[in-house]
């Protein structure tokens, strides 16, 4: 399987003196869902926006679909990337939700009359057919949301990087949002997740969990591998999904769960065996 | 200091065709002194609703009464001058950004209090410690707002609205974007701003936060306020109409009793209640 991020040993200052990324290296695999989880200011956001060739003056290696982040490349690589902002009005361009769509999809060169299918379809998707002539300042935070998830899906990219893109959202809809986004993998194998997240419930379901603490990448692994250091993990301000903090409690209560116990259901069996 | 809503509606773009209902006749009392939480499904009203609280926004019918203040959509009745209300109304927006302007973190701290009249000796002082209960320390006092991270700045507009010492703390999803442990923090730091006698209105997401935390819990439906309660009351019934999802602790309960293992405690706060209740059950 080939790698559709490939970084080595990238390091990255907004000033001189102190690094926000620092030795950073990983590679993300086609067709995966990675999560990165990290504390405030760990440099996740800067990662993204490294990945997006957002910002320059990195040193270090980053390539994305196999190419080198730079001018020259930028274009190509942009073409299939889409990513969601962590604030979504700093992504919206159009007076309506319709055009601001609209715009996107002309970026990509798609063609005037295939426009509004496609804009129906993912509007509908995300829960915001109602919304199309609505401008995107006049929408609550978490339709705010919806719309420029929609925005980034509509354009078919091959890699799709969320920063934080559901954490307005009620429980249902980021629910909704997960599972359009399987959905849409499933439609199209080399469609590739990462997605930046404090909702370590998200990342118990990932293929791959990175952790960034102050802008060094401190663990990497399945997310079973990632949280079984879950006293690493309180140090640096995250914390564990539910199930391995219940299973941690009930240890402490005196009550033995055995260790491959990884669900709810299989913990729930165990307990009424 | 209480809050009464009485027959409130709030309709954005009224008299245009794109006139829209977002309160629907709320009548709602919040009493002083608790840990209030509103919750409901994305664009139900939530962020309208406590806008009233301050005054940022007027109903369009009915009005808000908040102990002197009259925020009514008569203008008669409105008290002429909000100022005094924005000071012991505290308000931290949904997104952060929009509270942010001034070029330092510890100008724009500062210029809450320096607003009501502290001088800006003081009002620094007030700053300072707002930060340092958010959790930034002196590093951040130079920078520029702007260029923060995304939780970073979420912590600066909370320290922003605390730093004015309000008696009623409005905040609008505030642990979106905040880290798991700066959100346990910031959730610790609104119990002590509550023990020492300021109202917490809360609007959340997350429900396991709402049961740890809320003494009372309000549900908002297209514009309606469905349900006031315990919040223990709540996370007994079912909770998909409203778009919500049970905390953890309560479904896994809930998951158990199906099972067969009836777990008898009726607060289940958090992981530690949840396990020490199935250790009650399995050994008694
Ligand atoms: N434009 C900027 N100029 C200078 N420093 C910046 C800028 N943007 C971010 N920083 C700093 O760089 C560090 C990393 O920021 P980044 O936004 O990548 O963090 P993050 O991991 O995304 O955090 P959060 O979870 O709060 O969004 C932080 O300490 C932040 O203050
Ligand atoms: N300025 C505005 N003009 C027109 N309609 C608006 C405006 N602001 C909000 N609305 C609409 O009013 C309804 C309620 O919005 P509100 O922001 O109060 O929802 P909310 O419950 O806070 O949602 P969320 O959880 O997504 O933040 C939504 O349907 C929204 O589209
Ligand atoms: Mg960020
Ligand atoms: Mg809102």
């Amino acid at each position: 399987m080939s790698n559709i991020i490939e970084i080595n040993n990238l390091s990255f200052s907004y000033e001189e003196g102190s690094k926000t990324l620092d030795g950073v290296s990983f590679v993300v695999e086609e067709g995966s869902y990675v999560t990165l989880i990290g504390h405030n200011g760990s440099g996740k956001s800067t990662l993204a926006k490294v990945i997006s060739g957002l910002v320059d003056d990195f040193t270090g290696e980053v390539k994305v679909f196999g190419l080198d982040v730079d001018r020259k490349n930028i274009k190509e690589i942009r073409a299939k990337l889409g990513l969601v902002f962590q604030n979504p009005d700093n992504q919206f361009v159009g007076s309506t939700v319709r055009d601001d769509m609209a715009f996107g999809l002309e970026n990509r060169c798609i063609p005037t009359e295939e426009m509004n299918p496609i804009i129906e379809k993912f509007a509908a998707e995300a829960g915001m057919s109602e919304f199309l002539d609505t401008a995107p300042e006049n929408l609550s935070g978490g339709q705010k949301q919806r719309v420029a998830i929609a925005g980034i899906l509509s354009m078919s990219p091959d890699l799709i990087i969320y920063d934080e893109a559901t954490s307005m959202l009620d429980p249902v809809g980021k629910k909704d949002i997960l599972r359009l986004t399987l959905k849409l993998k499933e439609e199209n194998p080399k469609l590739t997740v990462f997605s930046i997240t404090h909702d370590v419930e998200e990342a118990w379901h990932a293929d791959k969990v990175l952790v960034l603490n102050k802008g060094h990448l401190v663990l990497e692994g399945t997310p079973k591998e990632v949280f079984s250091h879950s006293d690493e993990l309180e140090k640096i301000h995250l914390e564990a999904p539910f199930i391995v903090s219940l299973i941690k409690a009930l240890r402490n209560n005196g009550i033995n769960v055995p260790d491959n116990i990884s669900s709810e259901e299989e913990l729930e069996d165990y307990l009424c065996r | 200091m209480s809050i009464v809503f009485s027959n409130v509606f709030h309709t954005y773009g009224l008299k245009s065709p794109f006139a829209f209902n977002a309160l629907d006749d709320v009548n709602l009392t919040l009493e002083e002194g608790k840990f209030i939480a509103i919750v409901g499904r994305t664009g139900s009203g939530k962020s309208t609703l406590v806008q009233h609280m301050n005054a940022l926004l007027k109903p369009t019918q009915g009005k808000v009464v908040i102990n002197e203040w009259i925020n009514s959509s008569d203008k008669k009745e409105r008290t002429k001058k909000l100022a005094g209300l924005r000071k012991d109304v505290g308000m931290v927006f949904q997104f952060p950004e929009y509270q942010l302007f001034e070029d330092s973190v510890i100008k724009d701290v500062a210029f809450g209090p320096m607003n009501f009249g502290v001088k800006e000796k003081e009002a620094t002082e007030f700053a300072k410690e707002a930060l340092s209960r958010v959790g930034l320390d002196e590093s951040f006092y130079e920078r520029s707002p702007f260029q923060l991270s995304g939780g970073e700045k979420r912590k600066v507009a909370i320290a922003g609205i605390l730093a004015m010492s309000p008696k009623i703390l409005v905040v609008d999803e505030p642990t979106a974007g905040l880290d798991p442990q700066a959100s346990k923090e910031m959730m610790s730091l609104f119990r002590t701003v509550l023990e020492s006698g300021t109202t917490i209105i809360l609007v959340s997401h997350d429900m396991d936060i709402v049961a740890e935390y809320a003494d009372e819990v309000i549900v908002m439906e297209s514009g309606q306020v469905k349900k006031q309660c315990k919040p223990e009351e709540l996370f007994g019934i079912a909770l998909q109409e409203y778009s919500l999802d049970k905390p953890h602790t309560y479904a896994f309960a809930e998951s158990l009793r199906q099972k067969g293992i009836d777990i008898q405690s009726k607060s289940l706060k958090n992981v530690n209640e949840l396990a020490l209740a199935i250790k009650e059950k399995l050994n008694g």
